[in-house]
């Protein structure tokens, strides 16, 4: 089952925010964790990742700096600002209002499939 | 035998090429790519392999840039200006190396004794001539510009802003050129003389005007179409 390519461009942002509040990482690691969290379920062309990066930070919702890994990578790591904490929260009530309301429709049906 | 560096440099160079893609992004998607190749190779699949694959998943250079340019609409809007300010500059140099060519032919023509209708063919041609050799060498130029990858970055470093402002020298020379060389002309073969070369250089300027726009919306149609086929295949 593929995930709906609106569904998947909108949840984004919320997913990204979310891996960046367990601490901060970079675009591969980023793009690695949806597919396992997702089991593969929600496939990103990986390039598309990091212009929501870029908007997230020019919104000052994260920040960036370019470091060197331990295996001797030059790499852009991303965090998450004040912000962006704040900007999460507001996106969690969001996605919540809409998951319960779907959730009370769909009770009354449970095996729709 | 594959090389993965002088591969991933030529993907790189092409990615340059569009307005939204600046150095740092670049930067960050090669390291991407770098590390996906490293970890499609860790497996079965060989090194090329794993770019083709590697460079598939990170997505086209259209697509990409498509994505990065609703993030960076200023920058390429102040991209397109100075490119548009460029090509005005380009117009004004192939233009005025036409005029300049022009009446310092007819002063030489005259000096070596020409009169009457010659003076006059003598304009159009090597007016005509410079102008296109002028501008095919604006093109020419622009088109190694644009090879060169530093497209969206022109007119950063030192020596190109000395470059730039060479054209301008260049721009004064050719406008000081034509005036005197007119001015010359004037004294040198009389007033009745000079105004049959002025009739001359009326009509062709008119002749230019006409043709010049033309030429103009012929390549801009030419342009977008060979855009439009790009983005089609």
């Amino acid at each position: 089952m593929a995930i709906y390519k609106d569904l998947v461009a909108a949840s984004a942002t919320p997913l990204i925010l979310s891996i960046l509040a367990e601490g901060e990482s970079y675009g591969y690691a980023i793009i690695k964790r949806v597919r396992v969290l997702s089991a593969g379920q929600m496939q990103w062309t990986d390039g598309m990742l990091y212009p929501v990066l870029h908007r997230l930070e020019k919104q000052n919702l994260i920040e960036s700096t370019w470091r060197d890994s331990d295996a001797g990578r030059r790499r852009k790591y991303y965090k998450i600002k004040e912000e962006g904490t704040e900007a999460l929260k507001e996106q969690r009530n969001q996605w919540m209002t809409v998951y319960s309301t779907l959730r009370k429709l769909w009770e009354n049906e449970p095996c729709l499939t | 035998m594959f090389d993965l560096n002088a591969e991933i440099l030529k993907w790189r160079d092409n990615l340059a090429k569009s307005d939204s893609l600046d150095d740092p992004v670049l930067s960050e998607l090669e390291s991407h790519l770098r590390q996906e190749v490293e970890s499609l190779a860790s497996g079965s699949l060989s090194e090329e392999e794993s770019f083709w694959l590697a460079r598939r998943r990170l997505g086209g250079a259209g697509e990409l840039a498509g994505e990065f340019a609703k993030i960076n609409k200023v920058a390429i809007v102040k991209n397109q200006l100075f490119w548009m300010a460029a090509g005005v500059l380009a117009y004004m140099l192939a233009v005025q190396s036409g005029t300049a060519a022009s009446w310092l032919s007819v002063l030489l023509a005259a000096f070596g004794g020409l009169r009457g209708p010659g003076l006059g063919i003598v304009h159009v041609t090597s007016q005509m001539v410079v102008l296109g050799g002028a501008m095919y060498l604006c093109h020419r130029v622009c088109m190694k510009i644009y090879d060169s990858s530093g497209f969206s970055r022109w007119a950063d470093s030192r020596a190109e802003r000395i470059a730039l402002f060479a054209a301008l020298g260049v721009l004064v020379v050719l406008l000081a050129t034509a005036r005197v060389s007119a001015v010359g002309l004037a004294n040198f073969i009389g007033v009745d003389e000079y105004g049959r070369v002025a009739i001359v250089r009326a009509y062709t300027q008119l002749a230019l005007g006409v043709l010049l726009p033309v030429v103009m919306a012929v390549a801009m149609v030419l342009l977008r179409r060979s855009n439009s086929n790009e983005a089609a295949t």
